[in-house]
């Protein structure tokens, strides 16, 4: 993480301090505004957030009773506020995070895949403290969504959530043991976005935005079994509420996940197949009958404020694709030339997923 | 580096925060808005852990909002389990058998975690058929024509009678004498016996968890008021024994809430369990009953009555194998017949207590600590240790105010030895002497020690269903307050122990 110095105090200053001091809009504060009163109470705020049942230093007493059930050589920490939390973002998209797998089925110490429509799983998430401070009580949200291109917490859906304690500088994986129970709609092809969050951190745009904000990742990543028949999705282009927006949808053949990603699908020795042996087409209505093709390579459109609409993805070939291959598709979702947002689909053998 | 060697062995189990009781078995039910999950994290190794930190990581049900919460040991001996628990609101929680998950990290290891299943279950009360129904997974059970042996006229109060008799009696406790069980499985099953509640208790533990919820909402009311439970609970019934009536103890003037609440909810779950006593621990009577009345091949079990009246043939004094003489009859509703099944045998309080010892200080200075260390015998004269029990004490000001401190058995705090038998309380004066004051009273003179015990349910997880239905946790082996028949007998509430403070 890239570190300036708060030359009044001293301390280093990460880009977390300026999201969190400017509230939220990193790229608008300069380094002046580290200089006032509000900048010093940086990561100090809330504490109490979520911690009602805290003490400082002495044994928790619920609701003002209740004190019995608990060690006496217990003592309690307080939620800790300014803590520098880090979900990785995926390489080379954000949206392709290695800091957050899913154990299909009912163990959630099982290994790491992707789950089927209609299947129950578990959403595990790895965060890491870069600060110089322990944090206690981070809350982790896990959220799914329908597959789209760029996300919006609005129309995502919460799974659950969980706590960890990150000693500074550590890392912790950490569960939601709320099942994740895998819609039908969309086949099982979902997308997930964890947050964590220590008291005083700044509220989150609308806008899912991981490189903007370390504590927040994106899995928008799934298998993509090919053969015979086509592979069809369809995504979700969104708009933000007060705004429509112009974007081109398209998408790129080739290139390679990292090992820890290719472990989350299960996937670990597989190798990937750069000369494109799929192609991929978009379109803005269903295409039912395969001999009228795949759509366009790359499709444009109007997306009016605060409305989604659908776009039909067909990735067709790949029956080529050995035991062991994949082939990585990656769809974009760009304006003027800025990505906003993607899905990635690693594309393997019939039979393989 | 290797995971710290600690870990939560068994179920984590529901205590209510404004008595401090632990809920028959350890069951939580979403009719208490507000709970803690307790458990005791066991220090696995051979070895002490130092520094060691303790979480909640998260609960398998949405609808459970726990308190995020950590707790931090110095040390941890080897061998040695320690309680701690978290706030949580059930309001919303549906019934079913999540996942909770734990995290325990010390100097020099990775955290470890620990995944269990707690019970959640949803009771309710209808008033126009006067029944309780309790909502599980695996079916729901039907609760109506309760008999009770009231409590005594008047009623009682956690202090002195005020003068002004604006204020009301404490509700209960309330014994229970019969009762008719209706349980509807889910789905109906074929064959002699039907899936057991949680693939765990028996299904008399879910009628106990019933009439404790009732009398703890009816505590709950007259202590804070409504909002901490559904409000369709009734925490009082109407048809009772009559001819008996069950004196309880009147505390000493004291703060109605610390000391009255807890007094009271022991009275409610002691007088309670006498149902479960009557009922038989070994197998209950839906249990024998389906063994008795197997169905004809074909036939599906669609419902099962149980009506039981039971006398107690001593006073329900908790720790002692008080008996009753019960008479049930068990009736199997099938797709095709019904079938029928009746006893008539005595039962015998089974979690007892051959011995409780407790030792105090003759006095102590106000810079002391006050501190009170018990012992708790079985019959075959083994002690129970650490995470045997869930315990605590309550510390009665010489004017009234109570105190509720843990006794634990971990070797820490003030426990000297993890797991030796002897539970240990303490309390700096110190701290207490801001609460004194605010109240008006004095440290000087004579505190009275009241010790509290219900045993733990320690089945591990993976035994068969009707082997761990044998086991049922959170009786109180030990309890300071008594319940007794006779009005003329002194007041039941016993300390057990005493220190002056000079």
């Amino acid at each position: 993480m890239d570190t300036m110095t708060d030359q009044l105090r001293n301390v280093p200053v990460s880009r977390r301090d300026i999201i969190r001091i400017s509230g939220g809009t990193a790229a608008a504060v300069g380094l002046g505004a580290l200089a006032t009163p509000a900048g010093a109470s940086a990561g100090t705020g809330g504490a109490a957030g979520g911690g009602g049942a805290a003490g400082s230093g002495e044994p928790a007493v619920a609701d003002g009773v209740g004190s019995a059930a608990l060690s006496p050589g217990a003592r309690t920490r307080l939620r800790s506020g300014g803590a520098d939390l880090l979900i990785r973002d995926g390489s080379p998209h954000w949206w392709l995070s290695p800091d957050i797998w899913v154990v299909p089925g009912t163990d959630p110490n099982g290994t790491p895949g992707t789950p089927a429509a209609g299947d129950t799983a578990y959403v595990w998430a790895r965060v890491q403290n870069t600060g110089r401070q322990d944090a206690f009580g981070v809350e982790l949200r896990f959220y799914w969504g329908n597959p789209s291109v760029q996300m919006f917490y609005s129309t995502l859906n919460l799974i659950g959530t969980a706590y960890a304690d990150i000693p500074a500088g550590d890392t912790q994986d950490v569960l939601c043991l709320v099942p994740w129970h895998v819609v039908t709609v969309n086949n099982g092809h979902e997308c997930l976005v964890v947050v964590a969050s220590a008291p005083g951190d700044p509220p989150l745009p609308d806008a899912v935005d991981p490189v903007g904000y370390p504590n927040v990742a994106q899995r928008n990543l799934t298998l993509a079994s090919a053969g015979k028949q086509d592979f069809k999705l369809t995504l979700t282009v969104t708009a933000p509420r007060r705004e429509s927006k112009w974007v081109r949808i398209g998408a790129q053949i080739g290139g390679e996940l990292p090992r820890e990603t290719l472990k989350t699908l299960d996937l670990t020795d597989s190798k990937p197949v750069e000369k494109p042996v799929v192609e991929v087409g978009f379109a803005e209505k269903p295409i039912t009958d395969p001999k009228e093709g795949i759509g366009v390579p790359e499709l444009e459109l109007e997306v009016p404020a605060g409305r989604s609409v659908p776009v039909y993805l067909t990735i067709r070939g790949g029956a080529d694709l050995g035991a062991g291959q994949y082939q990585l598709v990656e769809v974009l979702e760009t304006q003027d030339k800025q990505t906003l947002g993607g899905i990635s689909f690693a594309v393997v053998g019939e039979g393989r997923r | 580096m290797t995971s710290t060697p600690m870990a939560v062995q068994t179920r984590p189990f529901a205590v209510e925060p404004l008595t401090n009781v632990m809920l028959p078995d350890g069951i939580f039910d979403n009719a208490l808005y507000k709970l803690r999950i307790a458990c005791h994290f066991t220090n696995t190794s051979t070895t002490d852990l130092t520094n060691v930190t303790i979480y909640l990581e998260s609960v398998g049900d949405p609808g459970i909002v726990v308190t995020g919460q950590t707790y931090t040991f110095a040390t941890i001996p080897a061998g040695a389990s320690v309680l701690v628990s978290w706030a949580a609101d059930f309001r919303h929680a549906s019934p079913g058998k999540p996942l909770v998950s734990f995290v325990a990290r010390a100097d020099g290891y990775t955290p470890a975690r620990s995944i269990r299943q707690i019970f959640v279950s949803q009771t309710r009360y209808d008033a126009t058929t006067d029944t309780y129904s309790i909502q599980i997974p695996e079916g729901r059970l039907d609760i109506s024509k309760v008999t009770v042996i009231p409590p005594a006229k008047g009623g009682w109060w956690a202090g002195d009678k005020p003068d002004n008799d604006k204020r009301k009696p404490w509700p209960g406790p309330y014994v229970p004498t019969g009762l008719t069980m209706v349980w509807v499985p889910n789905p109906a099953y074929a064959g002699t016996h039907g899936e057991l509640p949680f693939q765990d208790p028996w299904w008399k533990v879910l009628a106990v968890v019933v009439l404790v919820i009732a009398a703890l909402v009816g505590i709950i009311a007259a202590a804070v008021g409504g909002g901490t439970f559904h409000p369709g609970i009734r925490g009082m019934f109407d048809e009772t024994d009559p001819g008996v009536i069950t004196e309880c103890c009147t505390p000493a003037p004291g703060d109605p809430v610390t000391g009255g609440t807890t007094i009271a909810g022991v009275a409610g779950v002691v007088a309670s369990v006498a149902l479960v006593v009557a009922l038989d621990d070994s197998a209950d009577p839906h249990w024998r009953g389906q063994a008795a009345t197997p169905p004809r091949p074909g036939e599906l079990t669609t419902a099962e009555r149980v009506e039981a009246r039971w006398k107690l043939l001593e006073e329900p004094y908790a720790g002692k194998p008080y008996r009753v003489n019960v008479r049930w009859a068990y009736e199997r509703i099938t797709t095709g017949d019904t079938y029928r099944h009746e006893v008539e045998e005595e039962q015998t309080n089974i979690h007892v207590t051959e011995e409780v010892t407790v030792v105090t200080p003759d006095a102590v200075g106000l810079s002391d600590r006050l501190w009170a260390r018990a012992t708790f015998k079985r019959p075959d004269s083994t002690l129970f240790r650490g995470p045997d029990l869930y315990a605590f004490a309550l510390f009665r000001a010489p004017q009234g105010l109570y105190f509720v401190v843990p006794l634990t058995d971990d070797g820490t705090g003030f426990d000297d030895h993890a797991a030796d038998g002897t539970y240990t309380a303490g309390l700096y004066l110190q701290d207490v002497l801001p609460e004194l004051k605010k109240a008006g009273q004095e440290p000087y003179g004579t505190w009275k020690v009241y010790v509290f015990a219900q045993d733990v349910n320690r089945v591990a997880p993976g035994i068969p269903p009707e082997i761990a239905a044998q086991t049922i946790g959170g009786f109180f082996v030990a309890s300071a307050v008594q319940l007794t028949f006779d009005p003329n007998l002194p007041c039941p509430l016993d300390a057990q122990a005493s220190i002056k403070v000079v």
